[in-house]
């Protein structure tokens, strides 16, 4: 793996700073990459489009998103706003319930219900951001344990079994 | 052995200052620095330290001098806007030769410009920010790791040589996180500034004689210590205009000090595939990673290019600078904003040698394929 | 001032001072250096903090530990200094330049706090080191280089203005009482909290001889009619007690919490935070 860029995009309290975390742990941490994590602020913390980046690289990186390999797209608008720089190779990830417009010609699209299922599986549409994490999981091939442990480490006791919930079910959706 | 963690440049400032022994921090709000006042005022008073919110930068670095010269390690954190208001209190902590770390996060300016858009455009500000004219130590690390253990550089430059220390580093670097590597306490290498010995009748707070740094007694133990942003000499008492030589002592010593301690002590550059370079890229902070990309990059398509990144920014390497660049053709310079850096090294090299500048100075980070552009441009060059 | 504090008190190597003849500071200064020895305090625990001006020259004069800072900016110094070390006792020696204008949002702000700090303010309602220009005390009406026809604005009442932003011990003395200022700047020093004292003070060379008020004397002689006591302004009507000075304490109350107080009440919540 040379350089490998994901971005995960959203609204405001859809938790995707959280995911740009999980993951940044996971790569830098647990799959002792050098990674950088960016996170764009500002009014999307009050319900706009935002997003956190990460970039994956066996050494030192530059802290840019030049072309991302992965988009999580779990709004329509942040969907819009976000896939400027991407290629045919770069995979998508979106909630299909959410973004409705998407370009579905391109090659590489999973399109997932994963607030649905997050509603279903924990009764909480804001466990939608660990339900993506765990289809991400299978889409990149990370062991599972390893992103099972990342989640055991970083998020607090009372809302790890939910959340646990929330990304067995992502990870056995069938893409 | 410490533990490899995940966080921010600002959080990484932040820690680093408490891990050195830092137990005095004012500050006020102000982006992109508000987070290093946010992570002390939870972490510092379990440490039995003081976060201050101040009504404003100049109360903010005036406290901060203050507690440090009751024997507290102190530190403000701004950006351009409150930078610019504590110049005139800075001046003082630089005559008084008071130890405290500055951390300048820089946004893009002039003005309020914007908040939270990059730039390095207070390169020339921490040299000439305040009126009349001083020695300086400012850091320019370019990664959170480095913001770290640059912190802690600063706290023990500063308290060596008595001299307030500034710690630059722009919006980028602020707020994007890394993996680094934490140390544990002992791990860490902690000055601390000197304390006076001898009769307390007989201490003096400065000593314009030679370039020694003169231990700094701290207020309440009985020294009488004076302390004065007028002209003054050994003693701390201010001097009349009858005495014309003062002021010429007292900066004498307060550039002597850096002068005779610079080679071995203080300056601190990367150096990277310089040895054969035709094209010396020299750039700063965050556009130092673009600009190793870009020399990267054109080493495989077989241009001899190579990077030259000052970390102690001030004092400038001109000295190992110039000797570093006699063979180039050229030297690039990579910087956001409208040519500082540049400028500063133009008086290093010589008229046969081509100077080429790339700067951006709209909020956005330089990439690296402009970068190398610009060596690529530069390579056309003929000595 | 008798020999003996002067000797005590004073770097007297640094005389003369810098003052005019007829400066109302030295009353000042030696009213402080008295309420000091009265108190038998600590000297090496007394950091004096000033400015710049007339007023804050006073530190230059001083054999203690002192901090002579920029203009306006003496109570964030000293709020470092006392925050950093709270055993020291801080006192700020300014003037109503330095703290009411250029470091009037210091001064607010560390009567809100109500940190220990004794500020002092020599108050002579115009700028002497700079020649004699209106100040934020120079009363309407005034004689100034800056105010040629007469001063045009409103003055502040300093006491009220600390009263208001918190601070919880107010007094003014004038140099026409040098004892009863003594007494007020010793409960000041004695207080635990933000205290000030408004002295009222003249300038002979600038003020007094651009307003034709005569010599020094004749200046200290008019304070007589014009000052009156807080307890005997109480009995006057606001016609009365107009274009006179009330001096004597205003504000001496505990039932605000001491800044440093709060701040280790901080420290032991954060600790307890860490630990559980």
């Amino acid at each position: 793996m040379d350089n490998f860029q994901l971005r995960f995009a959203g609204t405001g309290g859809q938790g995707m700073m959280l995911i740009g975390d999980l993951m940044a742990y996971y790569y830098g941490i647990i799959d002792n990459k050098q990674i950088v994590l960016l996170k764009s602020y500002g009014p999307e913390a009050r319900g706009g489009a935002c997003r956190s980046e990460l970039i994956v690289d066996e050494e030192e990186c530059y802290p840019a998103i030049t072309c991302p390999d992965l988009l999580l797209a779990m709004s329509e608008q942040s969907y819009h706003l976000y896939t400027e720089d991407i290629d045919e190779d770069t995979i998508i990830l979106i909630d299909s319930e959410l973004v409705r417009d998407a370009d579905e010609s391109h090659p590489h699209i999973y399109k997932v219900p994963m607030t649905e299922i997050a509603k279903e599986t924990t009764g909480k549409a804001i466990c939608a951001n660990i339900v993506a994490l765990g289809v991400m999981t299978k889409l990149l091939k990370i062991d599972p344990e390893d992103m099972l442990g990342v989640l055991k480490t970083k998020l607090p006791a009372r809302i790890l079994d939910i959340n646990l919930k929330a990304f067995q079910a992502g990870y056995e959706v069938k893409l | 052995m410490g533990s490899y963690q995940i966080m921010t440049g600002n959080e990484a400032c932040a820690k680093a200052a408490i891990a050195c022994g830092m137990r005095f921090f004012a500050g006020y709000p102000i982006t992109p620095a508000t987070e290093i006042s946010e992570i002390c005022s939870e972490l510092l008073p379990q440490a039995g330290g003081v976060f201050m919110q101040m009504e404003d930068e100049l109360s903010s670095i005036g406290a901060v001098i203050g507690a440090s010269c009751a024997g507290k390690k102190a530190m403000t954190a701004t950006s351009g806007p409150g930078f610019s208001l504590m110049q005139e209190n800075l001046g003082w902590a630089y005559i008084n030769e008071i130890p405290c770390v500055i951390v300048d996060v820089m946004r893009k300016g002039p003005s309020g410009g914007s908040a939270t858009l990059p730039a390095q455009a207070d390169i020339m500000q921490t040299k000439w920010g305040t009126h009349g004219d001083h020695p300086n130590l400012v850091i320019m690390p370019n990664s959170v790791e480095e913001i770290y253990t640059e912190t802690i550089r600063a706290f023990n430059l500063s308290e060596k040589y008595r001299q307030p220390v500034i710690l630059l580093y722009d919006a980028i670097l602020a707020h994007m996180s890394e993996k680094i590597y934490v140390p544990k306490e002992e791990e860490i290498t902690v000055l601390d500034r000197p304390r006076p010995e001898g009769p307390k009748e007989d201490y003096l707070p400065f000593r314009y004689s030679d370039s020694k740094v003169r231990p700094l007694a701290p207020f309440g133990q009985g020294y009488h210590l004076h302390l004065s942003g007028l002209t003054h000499d050994e003693t701390g008492f201010p001097i009349s205009n009858q005495d014309l030589t003062g002021l010429q002592i007292t900066l004498g010593h307060l550039m002597a000090k850096i002068d005779d301690e610079y080679d071995e002590h203080i300056k601190k550059y990367e150096s990277y595939m310089l040895e054969d370079a035709d094209i010396i890229v020299v750039s700063v902070g965050i556009t130092s990673r673009s600009a190793k990309t870009a020399v990267r990059r054109a080493r495989e398509m077989g241009i001899k290019a190579g990077l030259f990144r000052p970390i102690t920014m001030w004092p400038f390497p001109h000295h190992d600078f110039s000797k570093i660049n006699l063979v180039c053709k050229a030297v690039v310079t990579a910087e956001m904003n409208i040519g500082q850096l540049n400028q500063v090294v133009t008086e290093d090299i010589d008229r046969n040698q081509k100077l080429v500048m790339k700067n951006l100075y709209d909020g956005n980070p330089i990439r690296d394929v402009d970068i190398l552009n610009s060596i690529i441009e530069a390579n056309k060059y003929e000595r | 001032m008798n020999d003996e504090i002067y000797t005590k008190y004073l770097a007297l190597d640094k005389m003369p001072t810098m003052w005019c003849p007829g400066c109302g500071n030295g009353i000042v200064l030696q009213s402080i250096l008295r309420a000091v020895d009265e108190l038998n305090a600590d000297r090496d625990k007394i950091v004096f903090v000033s400015g710049i001006g007339c007023s804050s020259r006073a530190v230059n004069y001083l054999d203690f530990d002192c901090m002579h800072t920029n203009h306006g900016r003496a109570i964030a110094f000293a709020t470092g200094l006392k925050m950093a070390d709270p055993d020291l006792h801080v006192i700020v020696l300014t003037g109503d330049g330095d703290c009411a204008s250029i470091g009037g949002n210091h001064l607010i702000h560390a009567c809100r706090r109500n940190i220990d700090l004794t500020v002092i303010c020599m108050n002579n309602s115009n700028y002497g080191m700079t020649g004699g220009q209106y100040s934020p005390t120079t009363p309407i009406g005034s004689m100034t280089k800056t105010s040629v026809y007469g001063s045009y604005e409103p003055p502040f009442d300093l006491c009220k203005l600390t009263e208001s932003a918190g601070a919880t011990y107010v007094a003014r003395a004038a140099t026409f009482y040098p004892l009863q200022m003594k007494e007020l700047i010793k409960k000041a020093l004695q207080h635990h909290g933000l205290s000030f004292v408004d002295c009222a003070s003249d300038c002979p060379s600038l003020f007094g001889r651009l307003n034709r008020l005569g010599d020094a004397g004749q200046m200290m002689l008019r304070w007589k009619d014009r000052l009156v006591s807080v307890q005997k302004a109480k009995t006057l009507s606001a016609e009365e007690l107009k274009d006179k000075v009330v001096w004597g304490e205003f504000v001496n109350t505990d039932d605000r919490k001491e800044y440093c107080d709060i701040y280790a009440e901080n420290i032991a919540k954060a600790k307890e935070a860490a630990n559980g």
